[in-house]
């Protein structure tokens, strides 16, 4: 599978999806502006928060950014190819589908960036201080954060998608999670404005991991790293994702088949 | 008019038969609305407790709970039936409503509903009630807020319908859709309180103001009575704009086979 990844056929097919997705390109800059909602909340702060505007506007501008690397939507698509048996052609081929979605998941970042990209040239715009409080050594953590975040949940939206084998419909249980993660993972709030009780509680969950230690690792406020934490939700994530796979593809029967 | 309530109430009785066949997925809704309802209190207590909201907890409970009750609205009423007019767009099945002898714009804006939304409005209700009681909000504001409410929501749906009527130049209106309702969402925290460029914003290009925090300021009498009238006016107006722009959309609309 490793080697597949690495090889041409797969660079081909993400091409071929990035130009899929950039059909709806304009569907796509909805979403963009959607993630960017998050940001009111930055309005707020900086007209009565604390702390300098630029460190807020750093914060949010590394917790918006972060919500790109959230493949979840393969718990849609996967639930949909279930629902209508779509994915039984899939099976046929020499390859799991997990890579069919893996590519496609990968492409829909490739076409988000540059489409995102005048939202994040108004950060350096508005808030002046912006560039000068950024330091290229904090990237690496940031990033790692990322990629982590990225196999989380990607891992969290088979799971999710996996269950349409068994239950009929299960997009809402990711609304619900959504809900978490927009209160309590950092996404409208630093972590550190919540009561600090709550805060050592949900260091035990995925949550902080995903938004608020990113964005505070990379807009200075902290140093502190959970990579351990977050690596180990996805393990056990991955672990139940491949587990629902596996069972629902033993009762899967496609279209009455 | 009566013609009008009766297609409402066979609309609403029919979408309800159709509610029963995905029960688990009205349980997972009421766990998104009870997680998001959390949320929403430890953000505004959160918010209090730094300053960045100059209010009493209570009146907090007020803006938030109306905000909760307009996103319950959008997700069970204005979400679903947008979603099927962009359909109908994009199906070109547009016809099966115009030759249908009432308005089109009220059958589009009245096909469907989800119980989607009843968590956030139940949600919305307790919050609402929770900081009234603990004001001690008395008859004449509780009417007029109520009231207020109504109209606010009804302001909102016709917003959202103005710019889904893009779904005739556009393919899909979906995230459009999910845009707008994340907008209102910025009520539930007063317009005053957000930076300067987003509040003009937030008050002259979106309703936002007029939809989410009066009715709110309103309970809490903190707005003039007037503003129930302002709100009837908008609402007019904008039923007169909906009717004019549907008009002069559907000059573009080329049915299948376009």
């Amino acid at each position: 599978m490793v080697r597949w990844i690495l090889s041409q056929k797969f660079l081909a097919y993400l091409e071929a999806l990035v130009a899929q997705n950039l059909a709806y390109r304009g569907e796509l800059l909805f979403f963009v502006l959607a993630q960017s909602l998050p940001l009111l909340f930055l309005a707020l702060w900086v007209e009565g928060g604390p702390r300098p505007d630029a460190d807020y506007a750093r914060y949010y501008f590394f917790a918006w950014l972060a919500g790109f690397f959230r493949p979840t939507g393969v718990a849609y698509n996967l639930g949909y190819e279930i629902n209508t048996g779509r994915l039984s052609p899939l099976l046929l081929r020499p390859f799991s589908p997990v890579l069919d979605h893996l590519a496609d998941q990968l492409a829909l970042l490739l076409v988000y960036l540059p489409l995102a990209m005048p939202v994040a040239a108004l950060f350096p715009a508005l808030f002046p201080g912006f560039l000068g409080g950024l330091s290229v050594a904090r990237l690496p953590g940031y990033a790692l954060y990322l990629a982590l975040g990225f196999c989380f949940h990607f891992a969290l939206g088979w799971l999710f998608g996996a269950l349409a084998f068994f239950l009929e419909r299960s997009e809402g249980l990711l609304e619900a999670y959504y809900g978490l993660l927009y209160f309590f993972g950092g996404m409208t709030l630093p972590l550190d404005a919540l009561p600090p009780g709550l805060v050592r509680w949900l260091g035990w969950t995925p949550l902080p991991y995903l938004v608020y230690h990113p964005a505070a690792l990379a807009a200075g406020w902290e140093r502190q790293a959970g990579y351990g934490v977050l690596a180990g939700w996805t393990l056990l994530t991955g672990a139940l994702a491949a587990l629902a796979w596996r069972r629902g593809l033993a009762r899967y029967s496609a279209m009455g088949a | 008019m009566r013609g009008y309530l009766l297609v409402l109430l066979r609309s609403m009785t029919a979408v309800a038969a159709g509610w029963a066949e995905y029960r688990l997925d009205f349980a997972a809704a009421l766990l998104t609305a009870l997680v998001e309802a959390a949320g929403r209190v430890v953000a505004v207590l959160a918010l209090v407790r730094a300053g960045v909201l100059d209010l009493a907890p209570a009146e907090g409970f007020v803006y938030l709970g109306v905000a909760t009750v307009v996103s319950g609205f959008f997700a069970s009423v204005v979400g679903p039936n947008l979603v099927a007019f962009s359909q109908r767009l994009l199906e070109g099945s547009l016809e099966f409503v115009l030759l249908k002898p009432k308005h089109p714009v009220f059958l589009l804006l009245v096909q469907t509903a989800s119980p989607w939304g009843i968590p956030d409005l139940l949600a919305g209700a307790v919050l609402l009630a929770w900081g009234l009681s603990a004001l001690g909000v008395g008859a004449g504001a509780l009417g007029l807020g109520a009231l207020a409410l109504v109209l606010a929501v009804a302001v909102a749906y016709l917003f959202a319908f103005l710019l889904a009527l893009v779904g005739f130049y556009s393919v899909h209106v979906h995230n459009l859709v999910n845009l707008v309702a994340g907008l209102f969402g910025a009520g539930q925290y007063p317009i005053r309180a957000y930076a300067a460029p987003v509040r003009a914003v937030l008050t002259f290009v979106l309703p936002v103001y007029l939809a989410v925090n009066l009715p709110a300021e309103l309970f809490l009498g903190r707005a003039a009575a007037g503003g129930v009238l302002g709100l009837l006016t908008v609402l007019g107006g904008l039923w007169l704009l909906a009717d004019r722009l549907f008009a002069l959309a559907l000059r573009s609309y080329a049915s299948a086979s376009g």
